[in-house]
């Protein structure tokens, strides 16, 4: 259990700058995804934390104490690696209790310890093989055996569920959390799916080339984004936009874009974006799937979606379609009796946006201007 | 069912096969041969004899005779002068690629090593006898290790590299997060990991070693003469002699078919291992 801070970190290998500048502060005891589209700059952060990876400036704490210069094997931070990294020489039990045995722990102790962690972990009667005879997620299982038996103050995940089936993934992100809400460990999981990052969370920091776009819970970073790279990259199917300049209408603000939309408000951010959008500058609209009605008949207020294809879930059901050469992603309920009173390809829906559950964002910067005008 | 062409193809595919090994392993049979004949008979060129054991004996028991001791030396600087290019190839391939120095130092070194490599061993010796014999080192077994281990030193070193490549980098992370310094590290994890490698690159130098021939006719004396200079010593000014000649050959060759059979499994895994990754 342990407290990280980031000060003014930054990665270059040579010209190429992978982070130019990151500040970060992870509490004792909390769970932070590192999510962000390949390339980001996850693994490259995780590794510098973890010592792996050299500093080009700046400064890693782990409970106040500096750690920037400090060596991998000093830092008492425990790592899963996405390719799980075993040691295919030794067995399970070896590979486990590996770092013990280079502290030099009483035997006792290291037997205990890993006899806890194959309990907690599923891995009983499979303490003498080796890897190679080991399923994925075993292997999975005794990679984070490894970690555990260390008690480490920090624990580091690289993807560590990337490898398995979509089943078991499920499966073991619930585990994951679960173990560490059970060892109060402080954790940093790096994950470019955004369902690991939304669901297993206390935090998400979402990274794009190597900046933080935005650190926050799962709901102030779905439901609050600040910029335009946040909302486009939490949420599937993914938030529609819209561009154009925005006037001031009855009940609301009309997009004069490509599609013109109308956007419900109510009187509090009326009055908020009111003279934002005054000087006519240029905005994005986003409306999120779940955040159209459909309106029996087409009025002033409503946006025609010729539907072009239908995603039937279940609980849930997507209509799809193009406007202006735009794909326009809508939720719409289901209800118990089936599909049968759902829209039909081929034939057109109208669309009403939900009030107040639009975001515009500054077509330049990107930044939310609802979020910021604190409407 | 097997086509008429594939038939055609098999039947080449042996024919080859069996050519190849007819030609390694007649002289090898004719050699063995004259080892058990008189020296009357290998000049007449009788190809059948009652078969003798007298060059053995000679060879062996003889008081002219050294053969014994030159095997030995031939076994001890092969021995020691494989292990201690182990340790130096392994190290340096680990370092190479897993300790990230600067470029240009994995440049010149491997530049070296191939350099050094392609130039024919002829080329050295000259300049080795000179310096040895200036710092009193000629005819030791010092001497003659110490060459070894530079002759075989380039070729085991681009072994090791290839074989360490194999090695996972994260498996090296994972022992060092888990608390282990790069000593450590290459103690219980890498020289485990490339033991297939080692045995493999081993044999080679083992055998480059022994077979060696240009190196230890200028560098030993008669104290550290290996086997292959002993054997040419049997070609005298007046007379070869030839039975002797042979069974020295036989004997110098069964180290090397004892290991190549005993670490065939190991040299063939683990070169291919380093050549197909
Ligand atoms: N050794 C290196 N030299 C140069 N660039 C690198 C090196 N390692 C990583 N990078 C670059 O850093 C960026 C971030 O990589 P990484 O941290 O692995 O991304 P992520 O884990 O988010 O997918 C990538 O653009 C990658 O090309
Ligand atoms: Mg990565």
């Amino acid at each position: 259990m342990a407290q990280l801070t980031l000060e003014k970190v930054r990665k270059a290998y040579g010209d190429a700058v992978v982070i130019p500048e990151i500040d970060l502060d992870i509490r004792s005891g909390e769970f932070v995804c590192l999510v962000g589209p390949s390339g980001s700059g996850k693994s490259t952060l995780l590794r510098m934390i973890a010592g792996l990876e050299g500093i080009t400036r700046g400064t890693v704490r782990v409970d106040g104490e500096d750690m920037t210069d400090v060596d991998p094997s000093d830092r008492d931070m425990g790592m899963v690696f996405q390719s799980y990294a075993l040691y295919p020489h030794m067995t399970v039990r070896d590979n486990m209790s590996f770092a013990l045995r280079m502290r030099k722990e009483d035997p006792k102790l290291i037997e205990e310890r890993v006899a806890e962690a194959v309990e907690m972990l599923d891995l009983k009667g499979l303490e003498d093989r080796k890897p190679a005879a080991l399923s994925g997620g075993q292997r999975q299982r005794v990679a984070m055996g490894r970690c555990i038996v260390r008690k480490p103050k920090l624990f580091l995940f690289d993807e560590p569920l990337s490898n398995l089936d979509a089943k078991l993934r499920t499966a073991t992100r619930h585990q994951i959390r679960h173990l560490h809400d059970r060892l109060g460990a402080t954790s940093i999981f790096v994950t470019h799916d955004q369902v690991e990052a939304m669901t297993m969370a206390d935090r998400i920091a979402l990274l794009n080339f190597g900046e933080i776009m935005q650190i926050g819970t799962p709901q102030e970073l779905y439901l609050q984004p600040q910029n335009r790279f946040t909302a486009g990259f939490l949420g599937s199917p993914e938030m529609n936009f819209f561009e154009g300049t925005v006037s001031v209408g009855e009940g609301g603000f009309v997009l004069n874009g490509t599609a013109s939309l109308f956007l419900p408000a109510s009187a509090g951010r009326l009055a908020a974006l009111r003279e934002v959008v005054g000087t006519g500058r240029k905005v994005e609209i986003g409306v999120r799937p779940e955040h159209f009605d459909l309106a029996a008949e087409a009025g002033a207020d409503t946006m025609s979606l010729p539907v072009a294809g239908l995603e039937w879930l279940g609980h849930e059901a997507f209509v799809f379609g193009h406007v202006d050469g735009r794909e326009i992603g809508v939720r719409v309920a289901t209800d118990a009796s089936g599909a049968s009173d759902l829209p039909k390809p081929g034939s057109p829906v109208q669309l009403r946006v939900v009030e107040d559950s639009w975001h515009m964002f500054d077509a330049t910067s990107g930044d939310n201007l609802v979020v910021k005008s604190g409407a | 069912m097997i086509s008429r062409t594939t038939r055609k193809n098999l039947l080449g595919g042996h024919l080859v096969a069996w050519g190849y090994a007819l030609i390694i392993i007649g002289p090898m049979f004719w050699i063995l041969s004259n080892s058990f004949k008189r020296q009357i008979d290998i000049l007449m060129g009788n190809t059948f004899s009652t078969p003798i054991l007298t060059n053995y004996e000679t060879l062996l028991f003889s008081r002219q005779s050294d053969f014994l001791m030159n095997l030995w030396n031939s076994a001890m600087i092969g021995v020691v002068s494989t292990v201690i290019v182990l340790v130096i190839a392994t190290l340096a391939a680990f370092t190479i690629i897993r300790l990230e120095p600067p470029k240009w130092a994995t440049a010149l070194l491997l530049g070296w090593a191939l350099v050094f490599h392609m130039l024919p061993t002829l080329t050295f010796v000259g300049s080795w006898y000179v310096m040895f014999s200036n710092m009193g080192l000629h005819g030791t077994y010092t001497a003659l290790i110490l060459t070894h281990v530079l002759h075989a030193l380039p070729q085991t070193m681009f072994l090791m590299v290839g074989f360490l490549l194999n090695i996972p980098r994260e498996l090296i992370q994972a022992a060092r997060m888990d608390g282990c310094s790069y000593g450590q590290v290459f103690r219980r994890i890498v020289v485990p990991l490339s033991f297939g490698g080692m045995a493999a690159a081993g044999a080679l130098a083992f055998i480059q070693s022994w077979s060696d021939f240009a190196i230890s006719l200028n560098l030993s004396d008669q104290d550290t003469m290996t086997a292959p200079v002993a054997i040419a010593t049997f070609a005298q000014e007046h007379q070869i002699r030839y039975g002797e000649m042979a069974a020295a050959s036989v004997m110098s060759m069964i180290p090397a078919l004892i290991l190549i059979l005993l670490g065939q499994r190991y040299v063939v895994r683990g070169l291919m291992a380093g050549a197909v990754k």
